[in-house]
């Protein structure tokens, strides 16, 4: 089921604003929408978050 | 770099000006000390709990910064008994007190005579004011007779 | 996806043994079904009980609450209750099996392709959240809810944005990359820093702690406050109607109410222009001026700031002749370094330069007030604004005096009993305004209630322990992707207000065209324009209709299950509801017992496409004469109670016939 399209917009719109690539728009939402479908289990946490974080550019390197 | 400091007494006998002043802070109240000091010509040294504050002055008394660093300088001449026109002794009480750099404009002698000037003024305001004041309004009008009266008998008046 | 609720069923549990089917012959559900259940017959339980199965929250029922639904006075071993969904058609149905000889609830969830039965609660991925429970409380509620979306206190429209569009997700996610970081943290500690970080992270998990307390704490205040208030306000209400034979009084007391108002915002407008006044001590005294502009004009004379500056000198020094042109000798510079002691350098000429400029620039507009008469005016201002004041205030007090003691000992008792809310409200605000407080001023070793100061406190330590293990990097990554969550919260929950706002006013439009209300903004409860209230139909028809479009916001439908949805209402309330509710929902269930029937059941049939009538009692003696005129065909007991699906039965079902 899809998160609510406001909160996925807002979450681009966020990512965007900080100058960070948009496939750190898309690790995070798929973790959001992992949790929420209870598909995010505590041992698998942690495939989101190091995906995740493999995109996040240094804050002072970002665009 | 020395910072403002107040005395945790006079904190506590403003709680209530603080707390009822439209955004009042704790430099408000350093404020009305030091003013209230250097007009009476009280000095006193801070000795016991006393509360550490910035070191410079905040957003609504730096256009006036001046002032208070002129009446400092003003009211030790006087207390010396230096006269305005001794250019050496003027000179020397000047550089003593105020700092050519830095956040604040005084040197480490001149922040802790102006605490010395708050913490006398508190005594000031403490013996004339009693009890202490339970309202920002009713102190403001009281403060302002009190500063207005000291003034006449105090380092400013010639 | 659509839910829509098949029916449920239950046994060996405190509301009667019961059997419901909301399908019609085609298996689809019926648009409306009422269910009239006389008090006592259990809505309230059978209620919980259905919450609890969908949410798969009895399983972690304690032996207490377990035992709790069984049925008084029996001895029975077990009992079940088990709820049957429709998800798009398809079916799901979650059982909860009571073992009450060892406390226990057991949840299982049927659904084709799964295997059949299975043992735990697991809902399809897609529907998990709809079945948390607070977004359950949107659909399977009580007739307060729509109220409570009104309450500023309560949150409650702000708690319903939350649950549907999961904007609660992005703190789990939040929280998550604390964990992590600590984890990180904790694994990249070296031997040497290892005791300094252990104390650092007892340190910061003292401080989320206190954090998490004060958090709740000022929830708390703010709810108990809002509480004190309501009844502070009630017995104003109370006084006033016990009073109100006094009509001048109360009026005379409503105008000195405003007045004491008008004079609290001048005198505070008043303190506040004249406190800015103080601030430049010329205004104090002229002879601060007077005394100042003296000291100003005698380094004029005396040529202070120099010209020339210490500077001069000790670069003079340096050179190999003087300015003479003679050649520097030790003497000489010896001499010039006496001489640049004797002056002022130049960053204090400088500073000198700025106290004359600014003791220059401050002289008052020619022809203008000197700044110790703009504050001698000010004084009066104030002086003048706080006589009023007192004035208000007092007639204030005597006028409430005046009406107080006419109304008696009870009116006098009420007033003491405001006078204890008025109380509790201020030693709460207190707290709430130690929360708030921004943390700067506080005593060393002063307990810390200001959130401001510990959120600080919490930076600082994490900043700490980030140094201390060199995960520097790692923070700063994660205090962006934090940046990112809280910024979308804001964005998405702006969003989603706006879009709600505009679509409920549309819906409005129509629902309430011959009763016209909109809603102003949904700010935490709902707000409507132009008015703090609307009639009670009216209120409850915003709070129906934000509800119903909420929860089809991503094109879903969900029923809505309401106990006693108009049971306090008047009849024209009652109909207005009525009427609203068919169009809001794909599937309408609601509880009723028989003094609710009139005005509202009409009302909802009238704009249903079909509709069910059930009535269910419980067998005691008290409902034996009700055994006798039930439907042939048309209902069906066992031992604890009677289930009747027949319209003419449900009209005119009256518990209190020939009592």
């Amino acid at each position: 089921m899809a998160l609510d399209a406001a909160l996925e917009s807002a979450i681009k719109q966020a990512v965007e604003e900080q100058g960070q690539p948009q496939a750190v728009a898309q690790r995070l939402l798929a973790w959001i929408e992992a949790l929420g479908q209870g598909n995010a289990a505590p041992e698998s946490q942690d495939g989101f978050y190091s995906r995740l974080f493999a995109e996040v550019v240094n804050p002072g390197d970002a665009t | 770099m020395a910072s403002f400091r107040i005395r945790e007494d006079a904190l506590t006998w403003l709680a209530d000006v603080q707390k009822t002043l439209p955004h009042g802070s704790i430099f408000d109240m350093y404020y009305f000390c030091a003013i209230a000091g250097l007009t009476a010509g009280r000095a006193e040294e801070l000795k016991g709990p006393s509360r550490e504050m910035v070191d410079y002055f905040v957003a609504d008394y730096k256009p006036v910064a001046s002032f208070i660093l002129g009446m400092l300088v003003v009211a030790e001449l006087r207390l010396a008994r230096i006269g305005f026109d001794e250019e050496t002794a003027v000179r020397e009480m000047f550089r003593s007190l105020i700092a050519g750099s830095g956040e604040n404009g005084l040197t480490e002698e001149g922040m802790k005579r102006l605490n010395a000037y708050a913490n006398g003024g508190y005594e000031f305001l403490a013996e004339n004011y009693d009890p202490r004041p339970q309202s920002a309004e009713e102190f403001l009008r009281a403060y302002a007779t009190l500063i207005e009266e000291s003034a006449a008998h105090g380092p400013f008046a010639c | 996806m659509r839910i829509n609720i098949a029916g449920w069923s239950c046994e060996g549990l405190r509301c009667p043994d019961v059997d419901i089917d909301l399908r019609k012959a085609d298996g689809l559900p019926f648009h409306v079904a009422f269910l009239q259940m006389p008090n006592g017959t259990g809505k309230t339980t059978t209620l919980d009980l259905l919450k609890a199965a969908l949410s798969g929250e009895a399983a972690k029922w304690d032996e207490a609450m377990v035992r709790g639904v069984r049925r008084r006075g029996d001895e029975n071993e077990t009992g079940s209750f088990k709820v049957k969904l429709l998800v798009d058609g398809r079916p799901l149905t979650f059982e909860i099996d009571f073992d009450f000889e060892n406390g226990r609830a057991l949840c299982y969830t049927t659904r084709p392709g799964s295997g059949g039965v299975r043992s735990g609660w697991f809902p399809p991925p897609e529907m998990r959240r709809f079945l948390d429970i607070s977004f359950l409380n949107l659909f399977v509620f009580n007739g307060e809810l729509a109220n409570k979306l009104f309450v500023p206190e309560e949150g409650a429209a702000e708690g319903a944005i939350d649950a549907l569009c999961q904007l609660y997700l992005l703190e789990s996610v939040s929280d998550q990359l604390d964990t992590e970081w600590n984890k990180a943290a904790k694994s990249r500690a070296g031997p040497k820093t290892q005791a300094t970080l252990e104390s650092l992270q007892t340190k910061l998990g003292e401080l989320q702690a206190r954090k998490t307390k004060l958090t709740r704490s000022k929830e708390k205040a703010v709810a108990e406050q809002a509480a004190a208030q309501a009844k502070s306000d009630e017995l104003e209400e109370k006084i006033r109607e016990k009073t109100v034979g006094m009509n001048k009084d109360q009026g005379d007391l409503a105008d000195s109410r405003t007045r004491e108002a008008k004079a609290d915002g001048i005198v505070k407008e008043a303190t506040a222009s004249l406190h800015q006044a103080m601030r430049l001590p010329l205004a104090l005294s002229p002879i601060i001026g007077k005394a100042l502009d003296d000291w100003k004009d005698q380094l004029d004379d005396l040529k202070l700031p120099e010209v020339t500056s210490a500077q001069f000198f000790t670069d003079l020094q340096k050179k190999d002749e003087c300015i003479c042109g003679t050649t520097m000798t030790e003497g000489m510079r010896i001499q010039i370094g006496v001489m640049s002691k004797a002056v002022l350098s130049t960053a204090e000429n400088g500073q000198l330069n700025i106290i004359k400029g600014d003791i220059e620039k401050y002289r008052p507009e020619p022809g203008g007030l000197t700044f110790n008469e703009d504050l001698t005016q000010k004084l009066a201002d104030l002086s003048a604004a706080r006589r009023e004041q007192l004035e208000a205030q007092q007639d204030v007090r005597a006028l409430r005096r005046k009406i107080i003691e006419a109304g008696g000992d009870q009116v006098q008792e009420w007033e003491a009993q405001q006078k204890e809310s008025d109380e509790t409200c201020g030693r709460l605000q207190a707290l709430i305004d130690a929360i708030d407080d921004a943390g700067l001023n506080l005593r060393p070793g002063e307990e810390v209630y200001s959130l401001a100061k510990i959120q600080r406190d919490i930076d600082e330590a994490t900043a700490k322990i980030t140094e201390a293990t060199n995960t520097v990097e790692l923070r700063r990554k994660t205090t962006l992707i934090q940046s990112i969550l809280q910024r979308a919260e804001e964005l998405a929950r702006r969003t989603i207000k706006d879009e709600l706002l505009i679509a409920c006013n549309e819906r409005l439009k129509i629902i309430l065209a011959n009763d016209p209300i909109e809603l102003e903004a949904i700010d935490g409860h709902l707000k409507l324009a132009g008015q703090d209230r609307g009639s009670e139909a009216q209120m409850l028809s915003v709070g129906y209709t934000f509800l119903m479009t909420l929860l089809e916001r991503g094109d879903n439908r969900f029923p809505l299950l309401v106990d006693s949805p108009v049971g306090k209402m008047d009849g024209t309330v009652r109909r207005q509801v009525g009427r609203l509710i068919p169009d809001l929902c794909s599937q309408f269930v609601t509880f009723v017992i028989n003094t609710e029937r009139a005005d509202f059941v009409s009302s909802v049939e009238g704009r249903a496409t079909d509709a069910l009538y059930l009535t269910f009692f419980r067998k005691t003696d008290g409902t034996r004469r009700l055994m006798a005129n039930l439907p042939a065909g048309n209902y069906a007991e066992n031992d604890s109670g009677v289930l009747v699906s027949d319209e003419a039965y449900f009209d005119s079902f009256d518990m209190e016939d020939e009592e």
